[in-house]
């Protein structure tokens, strides 16, 4: 058994093949996993009403319409299973063994909206092993689906293609060095980013940790990740490295926005 | 030595240096009309100068004017050689990112040949999607801004403003329908961010054209205004493109107003 704080794990399976490795892990727990869900994943998730009518307001300055962006705002849904996975995924391997990872949201707000708009940058944080500091971009996927790999893994809204594009594409990286700038100027983010951003401009742009998350209700299988972990590895070498983690869980997806919005018993 | 001489550290001066002198054959190649072999690669020069612009990109909110205006020059010039690609909104905001650069780095003049020089991309400023027309036309307003090729580019930046109101009620409903059905707010925050942007160049253009805007002469505060929500909104929106830009795009638009200062007190 091996401890993600208070989402214990068994270790499924494991796997390695030149810069990229995989795990698969299985929750058992099907009380605890809904605790973590309340307690943890939750407070990333779910936003507080009527937070953009400051915004509303300043918009009313520029000399253009307000209601119909209005109408779309009030219409936030309720999160999503994907958005679920997403903050889940963060929660997660910020609780990993062995090593540190930030991400670095200063504010509640922050927390509540981390998730980026380019392809493959789900996740933008940091990960310090000792004296080490990479910069660490992934992408979360969640499948119910039963057959492995599942379809998230494919084609050009796939992780693997996805996870490519953010470690080759530039224009991609050029955004995320400057938006993190802005979100990392007191420390203990500061330091954490130049050591970051200086290995990987050391690097040509190579040294990063590319992180690919995916989420599952079914019984762990490694076909989920051995084959996109050998595709990735033969694209990105060292130093690059790629880690692929599968989480199991034990509660279907489909149910998870029902269990954030209820009360602990 | 600056807070930011890591970057400068990292990236190595060879490398620096290469990309300096990269981007000079590469101008002089272009003015003589001459073919010939690229000792460096596009994607390595991309990679110098997107970090020289990082280092500028660091020093935007600070106080050291002189560190940023030298940061940014030499970012301006490995950048200005490089290819803008072949979409013409992904050209323009190139673009307007290197204009960006030269006005930081006061070479306003190189920048205002670039653009008569490259000519500006011929952007979907009528598109029939919402989403496209809205980012064609900011992006046109501030290449104009940057340009300003006689009255016409400074007429032309109040004329999209206005084009932009008058065709919302049409257009935007629409798009935004599509939003709503992908329970997704971001295009919401996008156009937001857009119309902060729009106003901020409506603003400079007529401060630019006139020395004044109803009637006031000191026009930073209400610039102020419109890049803080234009980065605010596009921060809810989770729209680094758009946050970035914005953050350039003020700071670019204090040195303008400056300028055109220093030009009232000559």
């Amino acid at each position: 058994m091996t401890s993600a704080g208070a989402l214990a794990s068994i270790i499924s399976y494991q796997g390695q093949h030149g810069s990229a490795s995989w795990e698969g892990r299985r929750v058992a727990d099907a009380k605890r996993f809904t605790g973590f869900l309340r307690d943890v994943v939750r407070p990333r998730v779910v936003d507080e009403p009527a937070l953009f009518e400051p915004d509303l307001r300043g918009l009313a300055t520029t000399g253009m319409a307000t209601e119909f962006v209005e109408r779309v705002l009030k219409a936030v849904p309720e999160p999503e299973g994907w958005e679920v996975g997403e903050a889940l995924a963060e929660c997660a391997l910020k609780q990993d063994s062995g090593r540190e990872v930030h991400w670095p949201w200063n504010t509640v707000r922050d927390r509540r909206t981390p998730r980026a708009s380019l392809p493959g940058t789900d996740l933008v944080g940091f990960c310090r092993q000792g004296e080490t500091v990479l910069l660490l971009f992934g992408e979360v996927k969640t499948s119910s689906e039963a057959s492995a790999p599942p379809n998230v893994m494919y084609g050009g809204s796939g992780m693997t293609w996805q996870l490519e594009e953010s470690a080759k594409r530039l224009d991609i990286q050029r955004s995320l060095l400057q938006w993190l700038h802005a979100r990392c100027r007191v420390e203990p983010y500061r330091d954490l980013y130049e050591k970051a951003v200086s290995r990987y401009l050391c690097s040509e742009g190579k040294e990063l940790l590319i992180v690919g998350v995916l989420i599952r209700d079914t019984q762990p299988n490694e076909a989920d990740l051995q084959s996109r972990g050998k595709a990735l590895s033969g694209k990105l070498g060292a130093p690059t490295r790629i880690e692929l983690i599968a989480w199991y869980l034990p509660v279907p997806i489909a149910d998870w926005p029902r269990l954030l919005q209820e009360e602990a018993p | 030595m600056t807070a930011d001489s890591w970057i400068l550290e990292s990236l190595g001066a060879d490398k620096i240096r290469e990309a300096t002198e990269e981007s000079a054959r590469r101008r002089l190649r272009s003015a003589l009309g001459a073919d010939g072999g690229a000792p460096l690669s596009d994607e390595r020069m991309q990679f110098v100068a997107n970090a020289l612009e990082l280092r500028a990109f660091r020093l935007l909110d600070g106080d050291d004017a002189e560190a940023l205006r030298h940061a940014s020059v030499q970012a301006f010039q490995v950048a200005r050689s490089l290819p803008r690609g072949s979409v013409p909104l992904d050209a323009a905001a190139a673009l307007v990112r290197v204009s960006c650069l030269g006005v930081l780095g006061d070479r306003g003049a190189d920048v205002r040949r670039l653009l008569l020089d490259e000519g500006l991309p011929v952007l979907p400023v009528d598109a029939s999607d919402w989403g496209t027309r809205v980012s064609a036309s900011i992006l046109d307003m501030w290449l104009r801004l940057f340009r300003k090729q006689g009255w016409e580019d400074l007429d032309a930046v109040q004329q999209r403003v206005a084009g932009l109101r008058a065709d919302q009620r049409a257009y935007e409903p629409t798009f935004l329908a599509r939003a709503e059905e992908q329970k997704d707010a971001r295009p919401a925050w996008e156009l937001m961010s857009q119309y902060h942007l729009a106003k901020a160049a409506e603003i400079l253009g007529v401060y630019l054209s006139q020395g004044s805007v109803e009637g006031h002469y000191d026009i930073r505060e209400q610039l102020e205004a419109q890049f803080d929500r234009a980065i605010a909104t596009a921060g809810r929106g989770q729209l680094m493109e758009q946050e970035t830009l914005a953050r350039l795009l003020a700071r670019t638009a204090r040195v303008l107003v400056d300028q055109r200062n220093d030009i009232k007190r000559a």
